[in-house]
């Protein structure tokens, strides 16, 4: 079955105090965990500055599920598909879903891709950030945060400038 | 007693005691059965064989008694007197018959009592009578108070036994026969006791006495005929017994086949019931026998049911679930007996298609919603109630942006789907005490509190501007919605609607994905439009209209070389309409191809009477453009009007383009080989795409006047001026640019190489009259 991979960006549309809101992504994440699991899905979501960043990879059909009722959700505002493309591989293998934890790169990304609010981005930005979601994962669960990877990957999704 | 008893021991030879009995059981069982059997057949056999019973009886009667006297053994010889004998038959004939006959078919007590003390006084009559018959050789005394006592005794029995045999209860029907026989014997034997014979040998029989051997075998005689009879009534009555057997199965096979459950009931409790009702409760047929009806239908009792009417009850099931039936009730008659006939329809299916049908006249098919017509209600209920209770609601009108376009490009099934998900998204985006509707196409409908309306308005512009992903595609499309409250802009739902309508109207026209609240210039304003639609659908036929054209020259001498025709109207009291007032709306109308062809028209004619090197330029509308018949149509005017296709030059803009390309390329280039030049209007605003310039046919280009504003300050609308223009010339088109307005811009034009010039640096758009007295001076330029 061929895969997919889709990227969108939302903001959060949470209330409470920031450990509440942490708790609720918390909630969010492990729901969308079990869920997934069973519908054959996996990927990340990055929470932070406000913003929600999620890659979802998998069958079509499910991909297109799961994308709609996230569409669903109030818990979230303007939601914004980046990508969907179909994929080689996939990127979250060991993943049903997970939270990718905060950090200075995840910020940066989020401006990034922040920059260009409304449509869609290219193929080759959205792999790099996505490669860049796995290498935080990758690093932070190795214990120590390899600047250089996540440098390296930031700047190769940095926009031209309009 | 004694005596009686004395007399039954000693006096009878009690054999032939055995055989009256005998005779005496056969006769009824005859007379019985045959009086059934006429009963049962009609016309005259009926009455013949109510005759053949009575007088069986009477027989019976005689006969038993005969017997009896047979039996007796007085002790000296005896014999009969023939007519008192015979008298005694007839009289006993007479005397059942009138019994019956004032018996039969009544139930009146009274009266059968009367028939019974006549049916044993006839029994009587034919004792004593039959007794004063019997002769002896000696003397006879009667023991006067023993026969009193036997006829104070026997009467009232013989009444009672009337009386009960006409009762409806069985059990009391069935003491009859018994009553009737006791009251025989005890007629028989107490009247027998009561005689008293003396021997006494100076009285001889006379000369006609019968002597018992004559006599015996005449009653034998009526005895065995009673045998006959006997046998003819049980074969009748088993003949009946066969028919009732026969019918009542085929009366049960077409109950069984009824659809409706039937149940026959005695005093409550059921007797038998069909396959149908046995199938509905759940239960054998054998199972629901001996049940009393109100374990099935408890909450109707059955004195409550008419006769005449269905009603609606509910039947409780052996599963438990109670079953909406309809139930009715009927007495009748089976057999010769009255019996409740309580019929049950099952109502459950009927329901659940009126339930379907609700549904389906109040739900939208597709999305499951509700709608128009249940909104309708709904929108009522909502502003009767608001109306009595000023209690404010908010109406939300929504209209998807760009469904249309998804539609018509991927197709139906999509666009249903799509809908589907709209409808999804809308319910997730409400309270579950909002209603949702669905009004007909890509329109849907709300019912939210005032005071969440404009949370609810913009979660919905969200929610539903989010992403389609159907089948690998990205869909986007967007949402407008338009708020009403109620009742302040509307107390009854046309209005309230038609302020939602307008409040829509005005998100769309500001570019769709926001929401407006009505306000009353809306209404306004939507007034003011519609005049001005009535004036412009109006405005042809009154020849309202006007061409007004622009000169255009060469930037270089000057020289004219043709105009632009412009539309205008003269409003009769709003004075002169601009274009940008009233071509959108022509065209939202469908007002602007008739509006177009005319403006050709006129153009066409009034160049005729131009210099014969000038041309006319005239625009095409979009819609003009979609139009398969217009290079026809172009060419029709061209002859009608005599202008040679080398003067017109028809100009569009980039946006006609857009739609429909095949129909555009073909049209094009049909008008092309008419020798008609194309240019390319306004370029530079929109897309400008140079692949439209390399596929379509244009001969010339057309800078937008916005460009020549600037020059030749702004350096970047030089640069694009200047690269229009090689780039014109090097696809062999001319350039024409418009909006010269300075000495200093027509100097720029002329350096850059422009063809054309137009703007009021030359002249403002003039009347048809001052173009051609300007053309015809004589000398055709303006330095
Ligand atoms: C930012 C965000 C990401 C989510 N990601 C997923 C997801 O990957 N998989 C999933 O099943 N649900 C996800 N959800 C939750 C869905 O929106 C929805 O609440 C959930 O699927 C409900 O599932 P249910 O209808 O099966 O109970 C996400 C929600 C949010 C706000």
């Amino acid at each position: 079955m061929p895969l997919y991979r889709l990227l969108y960006r939302s903001e959060i549309a949470l209330n409470g105090s920031k450990d509440q809101i942490d708790h609720q992504i918390d909630q969010i994440v492990s729901a969308s965990e079990q869920s997934n699991h069973l519908s054959g899905l996996t990927g990340a979501l990055i929470a932070s500055g406000g913003v929600f960043i999620q890659a979802l990879e998998g069958p079509l059909g499910a991909l297109e599920a799961t994308f709609e009722k996230i569409c669903l959700d109030l818990r979230h505002k303007r939601v914004n598909l980046i990508e969907l493309a179909a994929a080689e591989e996939r990127i979250f293998p060991e993943w049903s879903m997970i939270r990718v934890a905060q950090g200075a790169q995840m910020i940066e990304i989020c401006t990034v891709v922040g920059v260009r609010e409304s449509g869609r981005l290219d193929t080759s930005t959205t792999s790099a950030l996505v490669s860049l979601m796995r290498n935080i994962l990758l690093t932070k669960s190795a214990g120590s945060l390899d600047n250089e990877v996540a440098a390296g990957a930031s700047a190769a999704i940095r926009l031209p400038d309009r | 007693m004694e005596t009686i008893y004395s007399c039954l021991r000693d006096a009878h030879d009690q054999d032939l005691l055995w055989i009256a009995a005998l005779v005496c059981v056969t006769g009824v069982y005859a007379s019985i059965s045959l009086a059934r059997h006429a009963s049962r057949v009609e016309g005259n056999s009926r009455k013949a064989w109510a005759a053949v019973a009575i007088v069986s009886s009477a027989c019976t009667a005689w006969a038993t008694h005969m017997v009896g006297l047979l039996a007796f053994q007085p002790g000296m010889q005896a014999g009969f007197d023939p007519l008192l004998t015979l008298m005694s038959l007839l009289l006993t004939i007479i005397g059942i018959s009138a019994s019956m006959g004032t018996a039969i078919g009544s139930r009146n007590r009274l009266r059968r009592a009367g028939a019974g003390l006549l049916l044993g006084l006839s029994i009587a009559l034919l004792h004593y009578l039959g007794q004063a018959a019997y002769l002896v050789t000696g003397r006879v005394t009667w023991n006067v108070q023993l026969v009193a006592l036997s006829l104070a005794w026997s009467l009232p029995l013989f009444a009672a036994a009337m009386v009960l045999s006409g009762d409806k209860r069985n059990s009391l029907r069935h003491l009859a026969g018994p009553l009737i026989l006791s009251a025989i014997a005890l007629l028989h034997f107490a009247g027998m006791a009561a005689l008293e014979l003396t021997f006494d040998p100076r009285i001889s029989l006379p000369e006609s006495a019968l002597p018992p051997d004559v006599v015996a075998p005449i009653v034998a005689a009526v005895c065995a005929a009673l045998v006959v009879l006997a046998f003819m009534g049980l074969r009748f009555a088993l003949a009946a017994r066969a028919q009732a057997i026969r019918d009542r199965s085929r009366l049960k096979q077409l109950a069984d086949l009824a659809v409706e459950g039937l149940a026959i009931c005695r005093d409550g409790t059921i007797d038998a019931v069909n396959g149908s009702l046995a199938t509905l409760v759940g239960c054998s047929q054998q199972d629901l026998k001996g049940r009393t009806l109100s374990s099935l239908l408890p909450d109707t009792p059955l004195s409550k049911l008419s006769e005449h009417q269905e009603q609606d009850g509910e039947l409780f099931t052996n599963d438990g679930t109670r079953v909406p039936v309809r139930l009715l009730r009927k007495i009748v008659k089976i057999g010769n007996v009255d019996q409740t006939v309580v019929a049950i329809r099952d109502q459950r299916e009927r329901l659940r298609t009126e339930q379907r049908m609700r549904t389906l006249a109040f739900t939208d098919a597709l999305t499951g919603l509700a709608n128009r017509l249940q909104f309708n209600q709904i929108l009522s209920a909502n502003c009767e109630k608001a109306n009595a209770t000023e209690e404010r609601f908010a109406l939300l009108l929504l209209d998807l942006d760009r469904f249309k376009f998804v539609n018509d490009t991927f197709g139906h099934a999509m666009g249903d789907e799509l809908l589907k998900r709209v409808a999804r998204r809308l319910s997730a985006c409400c309270g579950s005490t909002t209603s949702i509707a669905r009004l007909g196409g890509d329109e849907f409908a709300i019912i939210v509190d005032e005071e969440l309306a404009q949370d609810t308005a913009e979660t919905i512009i969200d929610v539903l501007g989010r992403p389609y992903l159907i089948d690998g595609s990205i869909m986007d499309i967007a949402a407008s919605v338009g708020i009403a409250i109620g009742p302040a802009d509307g107390s009854n739902p046309s209005v309230l609607s038609r302020s939602a309508d307008l409040a829509l109207y005005t998100a769309k026209h500001a570019g769709g994905s926001v929401y407006r609240r009505f306000e009353r210039e809306m209404r306004e304003r939507a007034q003011a439009r519609r005049q001005l639609e009535l004036d412009l659908r109006r405005a042809l036929v009154r020849e309202e209209f006007e061409v007004h054209y622009q000169p255009q020259v060469d930037p270089g001498d000057g020289r004219f070389q043709g105009a632009e025709a412009l539309v205008r109207w003269r409003h009769p009291e709003r004075g002169m309409v601009p274009p940008a007032d009233f071509i959108p709306l022509a065209e939202e109308i469908g007002l602007i191809s008739p509006l177009g062809e005319w403006v050709l028209r006129t153009a066409c004619e009034q160049a005729t009477g131009w210099p014969s090197h000038l041309t006319v330029a005239v625009n095409l509308s979009p819609v003009q453009l979609r139009d398969s018949a217009l290079a026809a149509r172009v060419m029709q005017i061209l002859q009608d009007t005599g202008l040679p296709g080398s003067r017109l030059e028809l100009e569009i803009t980039e946006t006609a383009l857009l739609q429909d390309e095949e129909t555009t390329y073909n049209t094009l280039h049909a008008l092309r080989a008419m020798g008609i030049r194309i240019s390319m209007d306004d370029f530079g605003t929109g897309y400008s795409s140079l692949s439209y310039l390399r596929r379509f046919p244009f001969s010339k280009i057309k800078i937008d006047r916005s460009f020549v504003r600037q020059v030749p300050e702004d350096q970047e609308s030089v640069a694009i001026i200047q690269a229009l223009t090689s780039l014109a010339a090097k696809l062999n088109m001319t350039v024409t640019v418009e909006g010269v307005e300075t000495a200093e811009q027509r100097a720029f034009t002329v350096s850059e190489g422009c063809n054309q010039i137009q703007g009021y640096l030359i002249s403002r758009p003039i009347e048809s009259v001052s173009i051609r007295a300007l053309f015809n001076e004589p000398l055709q330029s303006v330095a």
